[in-house]
């Protein structure tokens, strides 16, 4: 696959845009899976009595491809079999509960890319950056960097 | 003066990752990435199974800090995943406040109870 091919979404440009309602069953299982096991992300009347006005999605618990359209990766250049998100950012502004309704956009902030030194295989290097709002606030700016071998350089 | 502890109280798994664990993960953030719940998807990438979502130790690693310091006073966090969780492995993560930077920020690292380097993060909280 060259370059060329593998993507359309230039830095700046809209890789998808979403809106949904936190659902408690996207909660509990990040809470169950991932041994949290806290309760205030399970039991509304414990997270009012810990001072939270709902179930608190727990950080890391929402990501921006979960709503997007299957598209999003070719725009993105993202291949599952041979991408790997490398590293992972989140600006926590605000919280999100259970019941809110979150909008958000993602777009192309970096595209860069390297040659790796151990073998001389072209790594290209694509980071989406995704804006979610409750209401008309910013609650989370979220960063992803993924990581794709292209060819041997 | 900070009344934040030096060091974070490690957060460890209470058992082993497993492939349901995997999968649950999956499903809540409509991962479509089947290497999270195929092994043999898995395999054909010359891995030795199924991964789990990097959202997983994401996740671990920014609870390790929030039930520390209650999660509406972490106010950001930048987590470099460095290898992958394969099944069967316990995680921890340790952390350790920093001097010289703006904000309070935790340092933290994610393990494998193999010792193998899941991650490395760092959390910045709101200061008390």
């Amino acid at each position: 696959v060259s370059r060329s091919e593998a993507w359309t979404a230039d830095v700046g440009d809209l890789v998808g845009s979403f809106s949904f309602t936190v659902d408690r069953a996207d909660v509990w299982p990040v809470d169950w899976a991932a041994y949290l096991d806290d309760p205030i992300y399970q039991d509304p009347v414990v997270a009012e009595a810990e001072g939270y006005p709902g179930i608190p999605v727990p950080i890391g618990g929402l990501i921006f491809f979960s709503h997007l359209d299957g598209d999003w990766q070719s725009r993105a250049g993202i291949d599952y079999r041979r991408s790997l998100a490398a590293e992972r950012s989140c600006e926590l502004l605000g919280m999100i509960y259970v019941g809110d309704e979150v909008t958000g956009r993602t777009v192309v902030a970096e595209r860069f890319e390297k040659t790796r030194s151990s073998d001389g295989v072209l790594l290209s290097f694509v980071r989406l950056e995704t804006e979610y709002r409750t209401g008309d606030k910013i609650a989370m700016r979220e960063r992803v960097l993924y990581v794709t071998p292209e060819r041997t350089a | 003066m900070s009344d934040l502890p030096a060091t974070l109280p490690t957060f460890r798994t209470a058992g082993p990752i497993d492939g349901t664990r995997m999968r649950f993960f999956a499903r809540a953030l409509r991962d479509p990435n089947p290497l999270h719940v195929s092994d043999e998807f898995a395999r054909s990438l010359g891995m030795p199974g199924r991964v789990a979502q990097g959202s997983m130790t994401v996740a671990m690693v920014g609870y390790a800090v929030a039930r520390v310091v209650g999660q509406e006073n972490v106010l950001g966090l930048e987590v470099r995943l460095r290898g992958p969780l394969f099944e069967h492995r316990r995680v921890r993560v340790d952390g350790r406040l920093v001097d010289g930077t703006e904000r309070p920020t935790y340092r933290c690292e994610a393990r494998t109870d193999r010792d193998e380097l899941l991650a490395e993060a760092s959390v910045t909280v709101r200061q008390p």
